[in-house]
């Protein structure tokens, strides 16, 4: 049975629509995470879910129960927020406990709970102070212990880590991995960073203006991105689209853009009847050709070069389009010297032009 | 070198700060000192620092039946309209200011145009309406007509109080299965009480000190402690200067004890462990 089911869900303040129709099921134990620019609904579903925004249109359905109309605290959902909203007049043992003792819990074991909730998040030695004499990320493990105690049917998640710093962030991540792994606890997380989104999910929601672009696996998403937009989205740097035009020659197909001509075989793309496409390439998967290779090259003078570490971004133009390869260090030209990328053609994605669609058969 | 060009600016404030909290309390020090003084002692032309100090302005305030039953008055009427002012306006500013709905806005305009009109204005027809009643120169008149001013006041004072209330702290309380009235009760109130305290001590303080419609609903059993004080310089040419300062020394205890008791409540709520 399905832990959340979202069944045509709409809302709207007034007449501005912010989510349309949306549908959407999440098994038991999953961990799975909203992902799209800001102002793409991803927390207002969330919020939804948690009850502190009411539902328009549709139905909402937690643990096989329609929660349209309950109150958050009714709905067995705990949640965590991005700025950790703990009670600023309240202990950090309080806080923590503040969830319990509405539940009318016997004292002795709210204490109990409380200090098994704080020794596995590392609180102990605070669990006597307010939350602004503790750091950003010891205030956040707190809203996490505070959702954990009351062992919810659903966690929920709301960009929980975009106010701490790079460092600590990644350290957070681990640990909210770590603690999925150890609770199974169904997760709904919201983040706009697609590292995050890529790491923790078990499945990726897409969202673009309130409407779902992809479900799918973080492999999927990425190998197979469902049109322009997830494409463009997911992964770091960003894919290379090139305008082709679509023609047939003997046995292969031709795509005509950047002044070169590429020929593929074609046999994983649905190309029949389509004229103008997109052609999608990552920059990883571009190749330094080796001297004999004269298909499907990519050449150019090398115009910017962003060092990585292990890899450097080589930035060049080739016809009017500016193309990125992320090559080995030790491959990188130098600034201004001519270079010759080439691809494999399974790493080639193609999207109908008109609609962005991905041209891949399923 | 920096910090030799910034000395002058620094000593320039020091100094203004310094003339003015003398400025205000220069004349509370002397009142109080006037209050202590024979009369002999406060109208000579040199301003005397070291005198013979005498309890008998005290005790002559302290013995006079008008002085003591304003007193009374005052503590109860104010006492009371701060009171219905908390229990009454602190909701409705928590209303006003976490689920506003299209009159939010025209309340609040509303709540301070109760202030805009000077007291006159409202005076006599407030008195004509308390004869009418049957109530005028009573507390209950003038614990209700008090209760306005304070409901006003703290409700103006409470809503951006409330409003600076973080919004997700409620809804963890909410996620948490709190009611909207728990929430209120033990979020909203304990983390705006800071604010809230002053915007009470204001409204007590506003009315406390309160003489024109005071004046205009009592005839002789509701007179408040303003009225009597200001009824001690009626008495002829010569002015008892020294009762005077004692009266006004009496008229300031009761609001510095509130504050007190006031604030000492909010360093315990806030007291802060020290890490």
């Amino acid at each position: 049975m399905s832990a959340i089911v979202c069944s045509h869900v709409d809302k709207a303040y007034g007449a501005t629509s912010v989510i349309h129709d949306l549908n959407l099921a999440i098994e038991e134990h999953e961990f799975v995470v909203f992902l799209g620019p800001s102002g793409c609904g991803k927390s207002t579903l969330l919020r939804m879910l948690a009850g502190l925004e009411d539902i328009s249109g549709g139905e909402v359905s937690i643990g096989g129960k329609v929660v349209n109309d309950l109150e958050p605290g009714d709905r067995g959902i705990a949640m965590v927020f991005q700025n950790y909203a703990l009670y600023p007049h309240m202990t950090i043992f309080d806080n923590i406990a503040f969830g319990l003792r509405r539940q009318k819990v016997p004292a002795p074991e709210i204490d109990k709970r409380v200090r098994a909730v704080a020794a596995t998040l590392g609180l102990e030695p605070y669990l006597g102070r307010k939350p602004t004499e503790l750091s950003g990320g010891q205030q956040q493990r707190v809203a996490i212990a505070r959702a954990m105690i009351k062992t919810p049917k659903v966690f929920l998640f709301d960009e929980p880590l975009s106010n701490l710093d790079a460092k600590l962030r990644n350290h957070m991540r681990v640990e909210i991995a770590r603690l999925h792994q150890s609770l199974k606890t169904t997760t709904v997380y919201v983040t706009h960073d697609q590292l995050e989104a890529m790491t923790l999910a078990d499945r990726i929601v897409l969202l673009k203006d309130g409407k779902i672009e992809q479900i799918g696996s973080p492999a999927e998403i990425y190998e197979r991105p469902a049109n322009m937009f997830v494409a463009g989205f997911i992964g770091t740097p960003n894919m290379n689209f090139i305008d082709v035009a679509v023609g047939r020659k003997d046995a292969c197909w031709t795509l005509t853009g950047a002044g070169t001509v590429f020929s593929i075989d074609g046999s994983r793309f649905d190309l029949q009847g389509v004229s103008r496409a997109v052609l999608g390439i990552r920059p990883p998967d571009l190749k330094t050709a080796g001297a004999g290779e004269a298909g499907n090259l990519l050449q150019g003078a090398a115009d910017l070069i962003e060092f990585h570490g292990n890899d450097a971004l080589v930035t060049f133009g080739t016809g009017s389009k500016e193309i990125s390869a992320l090559v080995p260090t030790r491959e990188c030209p130098a600034r201004g010297s001519g270079i010759r990328y080439t691809f494999e053609e399974s790493r080639v994605h193609l999207f109908d032009a008109a609609s962005g669609v991905s041209l891949l058969r399923q | 070198m920096k910090s030799y060009r910034t000395r002058p600016g620094r000593l320039i404030g020091k100094a203004i700060l310094a003339l003015a909290g003398f400025l205000a309390v220069f004349p509370l020090v002397w009142t109080a000192l006037n209050a202590l003084k024979n009369n002999v002692d406060i109208i000579t032309r040199v301003p005397r620092v070291v005198f013979t100090p005498t309890l008998a302005n005290i005790s002559y305030i302290l013995g006079r039946d008008s002085v003591i039953t304003g007193l009374y008055n005052s503590v109860v009427a104010c006492g009371a309209a701060v009171l219905i002012g908390v229990l009454l306006g602190l909701p409705a500013a928590y209303a006003v200011a976490r689920y506003p709905n299209r009159w939010a806005g025209d309340i609040q305009f509303f709540v301070l145009s109760l202030r805009f009109l000077p007291p006159v204005a409202v005076a006599i027809p407030l008195m004509v309406i308390w004869l009418q009643i049957g109530l005028y120169d009573t507390l209950p008149a003038l614990i209700v007509t008090y209760s306005l001013l304070t409901i006003s006041v703290i409700m103006w004072l409470a809503i951006p109080a409330f409003q600076a209330v973080p919004k997700e702290i409620e809804e963890a309380a909410f996620v948490d299965g709190y009611g909207a009235y728990s929430v209120f009760w033990r979020i909203a109130l304990p983390v705006a009480a800071r604010s809230l305290i002053g915007a009470v001590a204001f409204s007590f303080v506003l009315v406390w000190n309160e003489f024109l419609i005071a004046l205009m609903l009592s005839s002789s059993n509701a007179k408040t402690l303003p009225i009597v004080a200001s009824e001690l310089s009626q008495q002829g040419m010569n002015v008892p200067w020294g009762i005077l300062n004692a009266s006004v020394v009496l008229l300031s205890l009761p609001p510095l004890l509130f504050l007190g008791v006031l604030s000492g409540f909010l360093n315990s709520v806030f007291r802060q462990k020290k890490t």
